[in-house]
């Protein structure tokens, strides 16, 4: 049984009112456990309607969402599926609650009534595991952006949350924070094995994941690796996104009779597949 | 005409435990017509510095001076042209399609005409302006609700606000900050018509490196409130120890070239736009380079 299976979901804003707004349209998918999906899709394609139905911040107007095999719209099933699945926002300025920094990702299992012993253990661990122990007894204003989502994600792992959502939890950030944010994520999937649920409109970030998703009018458009994804240039453009810088020079140099033939992805993949050309030239 | 910063030196909290040193003596010009991009890691000071350009705030030391004009100006007689010096610098902040909160496009747009007191012909002629020149239909857009356009469309709609008020500079804080590929790249193109077809002087803000290459023609580096060079971004981006200094990376299209270079592929070492590592990648492989 998969980790997460969302079936056949619709999710109606305003049902009923002038506004309706149908985000999401049957849209039935799964993600299992350890796995690191990537979700694209345009502004209003309904990506951030899709990952609040995960923990439950929504429900669905039909169709049924199971994480680990609890039902998000059976009421008592709600705190255990947050503890699970822990979700990481845009702005940073916005999830960060208390004067410090330790206190800050204390605040979750606080609340759930862990023991005092096990809380002091998980949140060093927490922090260990985002590289933040340093900052531990600072106040999180100081911080730069992305050591505030790192501190947000710690506040996920210290409540041993299984899967993390991060909804564009990297827009705001400066190149730096951005890669802090992915090396972080990158080294939990690999190491902790935790499922992630990433919503990017960098394409860059995208072709790190095992799976894309892409969302399109609140369906799904596509889904697969990112190199089946990444290798339907021109459908992706017609709905709005992108392919990565690597893909895009390829694209233009096999345009011109370079005779790149393989999706290429990165920078490292193009600069091999050259040399390759060049030397036997 | 420009907007000048003479030794400018601005401290968050003077004389209190918190006291924070976020501008040190900065001094440049940003001419009138120009391009200009501003670049540093979070906490370099870009916010404090996009903040004294219209005088929301004032240097703790130095002058601003739009127009040859102090905004702060000494004697009360001369109060009413420095207000109206700061109303030439058009003020867009990050995600300013949060602070849209009319009933419908136009009368958005309208509210800060209406508040300078024009008339409604007026008003209305300017909105339409406006709005045409955020590349939103007039008559298909004027009466729909802000709140149900798409993310890329309401950014329009909240800089068509500023231009309604006709500012010669507009400063623009991560315009492009959280859009899809297809609203970033719509956006850039339209600021960029903008500045070469109204000759509206564009100063704006970037985390995005590419961004700052393909649209500027100058660039400010700020790191720890000092400013670490004022100068083209082709010769900005040249130099590793100026960018590690300032807690950036150069353009992703550099690094693909510096990666290409590594490899063999001896491209030029200022290839820093997508389409010149293409361009250049051609000529390599067509011999046509020495």
């Amino acid at each position: 049984m998969s980790f997460i299976t969302v079936q056949n979901v619709s999710h109606i804003y305003h049902a009923g009112e002038e506004q309706e707004h149908r985000a999401l349209s049957d849209i039935s998918l799964s993600v299992e456990e350890g796995e690191f999906v990537a979700i694209l899709g345009t502004n209003g394609s309904g990506k951030s309607t899709l990952a609040r139905h995960i923990n439950g911040l929504l429900l669905p107007s039909s169709g049924h969402v199971l994480v680990d095999g609890m039902d998000t719209q059976e009421t008592e099933n709600i705190w255990n599926i947050r503890r699970e699945v822990g979700m990481v926002f845009q702005n940073p300025d916005n999830q960060i609650i208390a004067a410090v920094v330790e206190d800050d990702v204390a605040f979750g299992p606080e609340n759930i009534g862990m023991a005092p012993d096990r809380i002091r253990k998980n949140v060093h661990e927490a922090l260990e595991t985002v590289g933040m122990t340093h900052f531990r007894s600072f106040a999180p204003h100081l911080l730069s952006g992305g050591q505030k989502q790192r501190i947000a994600i710690a506040g996920a792992l210290a409540m041993q949350t299984k899967c993390l959502v991060l909804d564009e939890a990297t827009a705001m950030l400066d190149p730096r924070g951005r890669q802090e944010v992915m090396e972080t994520i990158q080294r939990l999937h690999r190491e902790a094995h935790i499922t992630i649920l990433l919503i990017t409109h960098f394409m860059e970030e995208a072709v790190k994941a095992d799976r894309i998703l892409v969302l399109n009018k609140g369906e799904v458009f596509a889904s697969g690796t990112p190199r089946e994804i990444f290798s339907q240039g021109e459908a992706l453009e017609n709905i709005g996104l992108e392919l990565p810088l690597a893909s895009r020079v390829a694209g233009a140099l096999a345009g011109q009779g370079i005779p790149l033939t393989d999706t290429i992805l990165t920078k490292e993949e193009l600069a091999a597949a050259l040399r390759e050309l060049y030397e036997t030239r | 005409m420009a907007i000048e910063l003479q030794n400018v030196s601005y401290t968050y909290m003077a004389n209190t435990p918190m006291e924070r040193q976020a501008l040190s003596g900065i001094s440049l010009e940003i001419q009138e017509g120009s391009f200009t991009a501003i670049a540093g890691h979070t906490g370099s000071g870009k916010s404090t510095l996009l903040q004294h350009l219209n005088g929301l705030i004032h240097p703790t030391n130095g002058h601003v001076l739009v127009d040859g004009v102090d905004l702060q100006p000494k004697k009360k007689a001369e109060r009413r042209r420095a207000k109206a010096a700061a109303q030439q610098v058009g003020m867009v902040f990050q995600y300013p399609e949060q602070q849209l909160f009319e009933e419908t496009v136009a009368k958005d747009i309208a509210f800060g005409p209406q508040n300078l007191g024009l008339s409604e012909e007026e008003i209305e002629g300017r909105v339409r302006e406006a709005m045409e020149l955020m590349h939103l239909d007039y008559a298909t857009f004027k009466d729909v609700s802000p709140f149900a356009l798409s993310g890329g469309q309401m950014r329009r709609v909240a800089i068509a606000g500023m231009l309604a008020l006709r500012p010669k500079y507009l400063v623009l804080d991560e315009p492009t900050a959280g859009l899809d590929p297809r609203g970033r790249r719509e956006l850039t193109e339209t600021i960029t018509r903008l500045h070469r077809e109204e000759h509206v002087t564009i100063l704006f803000v970037s985390h995005n490196m590419d961004d700052i290459v393909r649209l500027a023609d100058r660039v400010v580096v700020l790191s720890k409130g000092r400013l670490l060079a004022y100068d083209t971004p082709r010769r900005v981006f040249q130099q590793d120890v100026l960018l590690e200094e300032a807690g950036l990376q150069p353009p992703e299209a550099f690094q693909l070239a510096a990666c290409l270079r590594e490899a063999g592929i001896e491209i030029p070492v200022d290839t820093m736009r997508e389409e010149e590592v293409v361009s250049r990648v051609l000529e390599l492989f067509r011999g046509r380079r020495g």
